[in-house]
């Protein structure tokens, strides 16, 4: 569906990252994980298009990413970076809407159906009670649920989320998760940068992105996945098993 | 727009002697030169206001106004040009005999435009928004050593140029209003046609790109909507201050709405702010006029100084 191959990047003249080669199914929920600085914003922002490799390419649905026009891309695709550069007097359901952009190009208005999916998306995150406010009016955790809404408003077969978890309290949490975990039964991609590794181990699978590339690539049970993750951290965290299986990541 | 309304009619009522109801003789000076300078200050306003909110909406910045980007100083350095031409009898080059052919208001929109043209260069086209802010700082205060310079060299340009630098609104006149109108109009609706990338804009340039949006391209676009108001503006009445900062401001304080409405609202605002500000500056001290510039930095001034006083109660609305 979504992948790149050999890709390298880089920012301000530095290599942020180099020959990295990964795919992403549909179906499948994936988190990237790793430590600060590791390149895992960049790599979804490649992913996403909006960086210019230095080397490699990145593609998606087996057409190389750069062949593709801009609303086709964003129809297929839709990317959500951290919600902190976001200012302005917009208000959420206006900021929601920008999501159909795509759909209903520059110049139409929005149809009955593009309020559909805004409203949906909105009551998907519990974000239905802000509509009438100005995204800058609203709490951290209200404005990320706002945003996130934006970004399920798409529709999209691909979604790409940075950090989507930052600010929100546990139950709209593990409602984003379901939400997710809904596109994905759908046959939808979906992949997250995490930071919190208990959250990533909940993913259908793991790329652990270290200082050197993928250092791990699996389902979060494989030993060989969670060692890279161990090793990743320099022993700082601990992975357990829960007695209802589930994992948890501790720092030691 | 009862604001507006009202507006026009005091200042068309209102000659140099104060109130009165017309005369016969009055309607031929109405309509000579009341209407036109009204129409005129009207259209002004409102292409500072379009720009003003362009601008803020391109910079994510409520304090940009349309004089960003080395339009003030690029029309300025050519009125000055233009002066000192003007006065010295031999001119020779035929690149600034064309300067002197267009005359000051000419001049004036083809240096703004080649002052944001420059800044756009400077910062290798508009990728970069606070790069390009910064190319525009630079050009500013370039073109503006230049134009120090030339008034230096012949001061008669001094006088000339103070004027257009406080702004005046009794050069207007019918071909004034016509290319006010005609630019205004078409100005308006290619940057409300556009408005959304500004609302694309308030999530950060790449969500914008996202979304699908050929930012490189899209923002170039809007910045020439931007330069072209202000140029236009700047040719018929110099420059006027906060007109540009101030009516996207009170538009957003006060309407919930997309930028389409922002880029209206604020058009309907400069107009009328420019034409009370207008009205205000020939009565004051009747028969004596005014600049007009002096009471728009006026009231912007008392509008900001407000603002930060009452910011506390505001933030929360």
């Amino acid at each position: 569906m979504l992948g790149c191959s050999k890709l390298s990047v880089k920012r301000q003249q530095r290599v942020v990252f180099a020959d990295v080669t990964v795919d992403f199914h549909p179906g499948q929920w994936t988190a990237i994980v790793g430590p600060n600085g590791a390149g895992k914003s960049t790599l979804l922002l490649s992913l996403a298009g909006l960086l210019t490799p230095a080397h490699g390419r990145v593609h998606l649905q087996g057409r190389d990413l750069t062949l593709w026009p801009n609303r086709e891309r964003a129809k297929a695709m839709a990317w959500m970076g951290q919600g902190d550069a976001v200012s302005g007097e917009l208000l959420s359901w206006d900021v929601v809407m920008l999501a159909r952009l795509p759909t209903h190009g520059l110049f139409q208005g929005p149809t009955p159906l593009d309020e559909q999916a805004v409203h949906s998306a909105l009551e998907e995150t519990e974000a239905v009670e802000f509509s009438c406010r100005r995204i800058q009016t609203l709490s951290g955790g209200e404005r990320q649920r706002v945003l996130l809404a934006r970004l399920l408003a798409h529709e999209a077969p691909v979604l790409l989320l940075d950090e989507p978890l930052v600010h929100l309290d546990p139950p709209h949490q593990s409602l984003l998760i379901q939400a997710l975990k809904r596109r994905t039964a759908q046959g939808g991609t979906v992949v997250t940068v995490l930071h919190e590794l208990t959250q990533a181990l909940a993913a259908d699978r793991l790329v652990v992105l270290g200082p050197h590339g993928v250092l791990g690539d699996g389902a979060p049970t494989d030993p060989v996945v969670q060692h890279a993750l161990l090793d990743v951290f320099g022993g700082a965290v601990s992975i357990e098993r829960l007695s209802n299986g589930r994992l948890v990541a501790l720092p030691r | 727009m009862g604001a507006l309304l009202v507006g026009l009619v005091v200042a068309l009522a209102l000659g140099s002697d104060g109130f009165s109801l017309p005369t016969a003789t009055d309607w031929d000076l109405i309509n000579a030169i009341r209407l036109p300078r009204a129409l005129g200050a009207l259209l002004t306003g409102a292409l500072l206001g379009l720009a003003g909110a362009l601008a803020q909406g391109l910079f994510r910045n409520p304090l940009a106004d349309p004089y960003l980007l080395g339009s003030a100083s690029g029309a300025t350095l050519a009125v000055v040009i233009t002066i000192t031409l003007l006065s010295s009898v031999t001119v020779e080059s035929t690149t600034l005999q064309f300067l002197v052919h267009l005359g000051y208001s000419g001049a004036a929109f083809v240096g703004a435009l080649v002052g944001v043209a420059l800044s756009l260069t400077l910062a290798r086209g508009a990728r970069q928004t606070n790069g390009l802010l910064l190319a525009g700082v630079v050009v500013g205060i370039l073109l503006g050593a230049l134009s120090n310079l030339l008034t230096l060299i012949s001061p008669e340009a001094l006088r000339g140029v103070q004027t257009f630098l406080y702004g005046s609104t009794s050069w207007l006149n019918f071909g004034s209003v016509t290319r006010e109108a005609i630019g205004l109009v078409a100005i308006l609706v290619l940057s409300v046609r556009y408005s959304r990338v500004l609302d694309a804009l308030v999530l950060g340039d790449h969500t914008a790109m996202s979304l699908g949006i050929d930012l490189k391209r899209a923002r170039a676009g809007l910045i020439v909507c931007m330069a072209l108001a202000t140029g236009l503006a700047v040719a018929e009445t110099g420059l006027l201050a906060f007109v540009g900062l101030m009516s996207p401001h009170v538009v957003r304080r006060l309407v919930d709405t997309t930028h389409s409405g922002i880029l209206v609202l604020s058009s309907l605002t400069g107009a009328t702010l420019l034409l009370w500000a207008d009205s205000i500056a020939r009565w004051v001290w009747a028969p004596q006029e005014l600049p007009v510039g002096l009471f728009t930095a006026i009231i912007g001034g008392g509008y900001l100084l407000t603002m930060l006083t009452l910011q506390d109660r505001w933030e929360n609305h």
